[in-house]
């Protein structure tokens, strides 16, 4: 009887400690922000040509699509009740980024742009100034 | 000490029976019409001796509530009947048993009216009935206590088992949680758009998380299968049917609650009790102190004036 107790407390604070055994709950929330910030480098940066803008974009929402899934797969995160999660979770647009534009059918860039309220007559009615 | 119905036993046991009946009988009708004028709530608040020994204080720890709901109520149960306030409840039945039979002993042997051995036998009729109202108010506190011990648990069992799903309504885990799952389903009604948007873009094959991950959600639902089906694991059941831990529990606050309203009904029914023992002792004293005849006994021959006035010729 005292073995088979120790066997189910063994097994259940095994349980209870794998979620402990991965670290940082928030990781891959973490490599999100970090794909997610380089794609919209990439498609906003003026140092590269066309085509290198696509192939480089490319690779990346490719991975952001796995990073996303992760995410949204985490119950780690909810758990968390952390700032950067709630953040993260209550904004779907802006946080996954390729799914969101896929439901939208947009291109990535345009489906930032918009959900950001930035146009092209915004920008052209826009000044220079100091604020 | 605050007996109810008896008084203080050096009293009762001992100095009583050096009293007359008659005081006797004054000190008991006193004792139990004191403990009439108190309320079903006085009773429960009132702390006899031998029940302030007899406790029973259990805490709803992490290592209970990580049990299964039927298994929480069993291990609840196993830990009350090995306290010593379950020893003394039953204990106190025991005794209690004990005196109905004395009295019912009682009962069935008449003396020959208007003779002491009567009065003798009223006496101590009384004074059973008064010793059995007393043990059935401490058996009646200690359930109450019990009831409202086992009330407490259940409620932090239930507020620890919410807590521990997340699922206070209102907390940021709980809003979290929600968010996530919205967000889930979002994404999951356009996965198949962006996989096919992923082959256009010149991925041919998905990638090693993807494949992994499918492969992978196979055998986790194999798993998920086996742990459902698992007798360990099986949900508590009401009636036959399946229920959650945390409606199991509410269920069994319910009946802790229908159990009190019951209690609260005996307190009445021993009150009443109480008050007709008080009466009998009320009336015996009376019977001793006046006698069986309630007229009152009148001076009649006092000397009349008219029957001595030819001494005065």
């Amino acid at each position: 009887m005292n073995r088979l107790t120790k066997i189910a407390t063994v097994l259940t604070l095994a349980l209870g400690t794998s979620g402990i055994a991965n670290a940082n709950a928030l990781s891959s929330l973490e490599n999100l922000e970090r794909e997610r910030a380089a794609l919209l480098k990439t498609l906003t940066s003026n140092k590269v040509n066309g085509e290198q803008r696509q192939q480089q974009s490319t690779q990346i929402s490719r991975r952001l699509v796995d990073i996303e899934r992760m995410v949204l797969r985490d119950d780690r995160i909810a758990m968390s009740d952390s700032v950067m999660a709630k953040k993260a979770l209550a904004s779907f647009e802006l946080t996954f980024l390729v799914h969101a534009r896929s439901e939208k059918q947009k291109l990535t860039l345009d489906h930032w742009l918009d959900e950001l309220d930035i146009s092209t007559d915004k920008v052209l009615q826009s000044r220079a100034g100091s604020r | 000490m605050n007996h109810l119905f008896t008084l203080n036993p050096s009293v009762t046991q001992e100095n009583t029976a050096m009293l007359h009946p008659n005081k006797r009988l004054t000190v008991i009708s006193l004792a139990l019409l004191v403990g009439l004028a108190m309320t079903p709530s006085a009773l429960a608040g009132s702390g006899m001796q031998n029940s302030s020994a007899a406790k029973w204080q259990p805490v709803a720890s992490d290592k209970l509530i990580k049990l299964p709901a039927n298994i929480i109520e069993k291990r609840i149960e196993q830990d009350f009947q090995a306290s010593p306030m379950a020893m003394r409840m039953v204990a106190l039945e025991s005794e209690m048993q004990d005196m109905i039979s004395d009295i019912k002993t009682l009962a069935n042997v008449i003396p020959e009216q208007g003779s002491d051995a009567l009065l003798d036998h009223q006496y101590q009729a009384i004074e059973y009935k008064s010793q059995y109202l007393d043990l059935m108010q401490e058996s009646h506190q200690l359930r109450q206590s019990a009831l409202g011990q086992k009330q407490d648990l259940y409620k932090n069992v239930l507020d620890k088992i919410r807590h521990q799903s997340g699922k206070i309504a209102g907390s940021s885990v709980y809003q979290l949680k929600q968010a996530q799952a919205s967000a889930r389903s979002r994404m999951e009604k356009v996965m198949a758009r962006v996989d096919q948007a992923l082959v256009h873009s010149g991925a041919e094959k998905p990638s090693a998380y993807s494949d992994e991950y499918s492969k992978n959600l196979g055998q986790i639902e194999k798993l998920k299968l086996a742990i459902t089906r698992h007798k360990g694991n099986e949900s508590p059941q009401r009636d036959g049917v399946d229920i959650s831990s945390e409606e199991y529990i509410r269920q069994l606050l319910m009946s802790v609650s229908s159990e009190q309203s019951l209690l609260d009904q005996e307190a009445l029914m021993l009150s009443y009790m109480a008050k007709l023992v008080a009466l009998d002792a009320q009336t015996l004293e009376f019977v001793v102190a006046y006698g069986q005849n309630a007229d009152v006994e009148r001076v009649n021959q006092t000397t009349k004036a008219a029957s001595v006035t030819s001494l005065f010729y």
